[in-house]
């Protein structure tokens, strides 16, 4: 006896059974990967997953009218493997190898899990998802209660009602999926971006904007970029403005937050690095400017408590 | 060097070419582009169309339009725009040249090979 979902490709439902189910998944999955670092990527994949359900019903046995495991091979082998796509090789100049592309496990996604949980699988989910051992996940929320007045109780219950439970075997799969590193973190930002930025292009008020932008004279651009950066810089000080207040003899800090608001400072971060993103060439020049503006704060933060008559206060704290 | 890479290198620009040149044909939809160029043995898998698809897009060398289809979703149609019709004239000109070089040096070759066998 075999178990048989029900799923839907490029609007048309078909009948598959459970096996079929996972290996056409993990195929899609490694198309939408692939596809989500291209430009018009999300279109490709559509128009692929078109093309999957022609096929689909172009072969499939109109007696039993279920997709098998052998059919998904078929199919697959129809398509292909992304990495092994004529032209993909040259274009990234060999970065892409064949294998690679298909041998990597998927991304990893944050899931409870429910093989092994206490309450909700929560802890388990997020020890997984940050590679960490679960005990110290538990223990850490055992003890949070304590710490922070009970606040952790319904932001568990919000967690066990918002990450899913991890099901199939994929989305375990997934649960377990590659690391979270800052490279991967670097790769989705970018991937995400680039999402926004083609969707961006294809409406209608960019493209409107772009021919006004074009009947500016070079000089006038510059001009007013220049400009736009300038006001970005005032917006910014003005952000942070309030720990240039915040430290200093008439500081009465309160031990928790020594002269630097850390909101501001994150938000400042988070503008540049978006900038940054923006501006792909003046990158590095964002991320100096990070690096100097938090220095900055850091010495300030320093001399702050150094001449702040609540010196040994804080030294206590 | 590695000879895919050489290989891949080679097909880039002759896969292009014979998408522009099936759709000088008249329209077509993804589907009927692939039978054609699984007929004419140039693509092995089918995924390959569609990157290729997407850059002569937006390339500006091809557009689509959306069809209603008796059986089925709507079908993107894909048509020439007058660049497309440019670039591929020149690149029929520039196929027909490496054809004639290529046959040129294997006939020296082979001339070179019958010189020598005397």
């Amino acid at each position: 006896m075999k178990k048989v979902v029900t799923i839907s490709i490029a609007g048309r439902s078909f009948y598959i059974d459970e096996d079929a189910y996972q290996r056409l998944e993990q195929y899609l999955r490694e198309l939408e990967d692939w596809s989500r670092g291209k430009e018009g990527g999300r279109e490709m994949f559509t128009d692929i997953e078109g093309r999957i359900r022609e096929l689909f019903e172009e072969k499939i046995n109109p007696s039993t009218s279920v997709i098998t495991p052998g059919l998904v091979d078929e199919i697959v082998s129809i398509m292909g493997q992304p990495g092994d796509f004529a032209g993909e090789t040259t274009e990234d100049s060999g970065r892409t190898k064949t294998g690679e592309t298909t041998n990597i496990p998927p991304r990893r996604r944050l899931y409870r899990d429910l093989d092994d949980r206490v309450l909700g699988g929560v802890c388990s989910g997020i020890a997984d998802y940050f590679n960490i051992d679960r005990v110290v996940v538990r223990v850490l929320f055992a003890l949070l209660p304590f710490l922070s007045f009970g606040a952790i109780i319904p932001i568990y219950i919000i967690l066990w009602i918002a990450i899913p439970p991890a099901v199939t075997s994929a989305q375990r799969l997934e649960m377990h999926g590659h690391d979270v590193n800052i490279s991967n973190i670097e790769k989705n930002i970018k991937n995400e971006y680039r999402d926004v930025k083609n969707r961006f292009r294809q409406s209608k008020a960019y493209k409107k904007g772009g021919e006004y932008w074009e009947r500016f004279q070079k000089r006038d651009r510059t001009a007013l970029i220049v400009t736009a950066i300038v006001i970005g810089v005032i917006f910014l000080v003005n952000l942070t403005s309030f720990q240039f207040n915040g430290w200093g003899p008439q500081f009465h800090g309160n031990g928790f937050s020594p002269g630097i608001g850390f909101f501001p400072v994150l938000s400042l971060v988070i503008i540049l690095l978006v900038l940054g993103l923006a501006f792909r060439t003046a990158f590095k020049g964002f991320l100096v400017l990070i690096v100097v503006v938090l220095t900055l704060l850091f010495l300030m933060k320093i001399f702050g408590w150094a001449v702040g008559p609540h010196f040994m206060h804080h030294l206590m704290i | 060097m590695k000879i895919e890479n050489a290989k891949a290198q080679m097909r880039k620009g002759v896969l292009e070419y014979c998408i522009l040149s099936i759709l000088s044909r008249g329209d077509a939809y993804a589907s009927d582009i692939i039978k054609d160029m699984k007929e004419a043995r140039i693509i092995v898998v089918e995924g390959t169309l569609y990157p290729l698809l997407t850059r002569l897009k937006n390339a500006g060398l091809l557009t689509y339009r959306w069809e209603e289809s008796t059986q089925g979703p709507p079908r993107k149609y894909y048509e020439l725009t007058d660049r497309g019709r440019e670039f591929l004239k020149e690149l029929d000109l520039s196929w027909q040249e490496l054809v004639a070089s290529v046959r040129f040096i294997h006939n020296k070759n082979h001339q070179h090979e019958e010189s020598s066998d005397h």
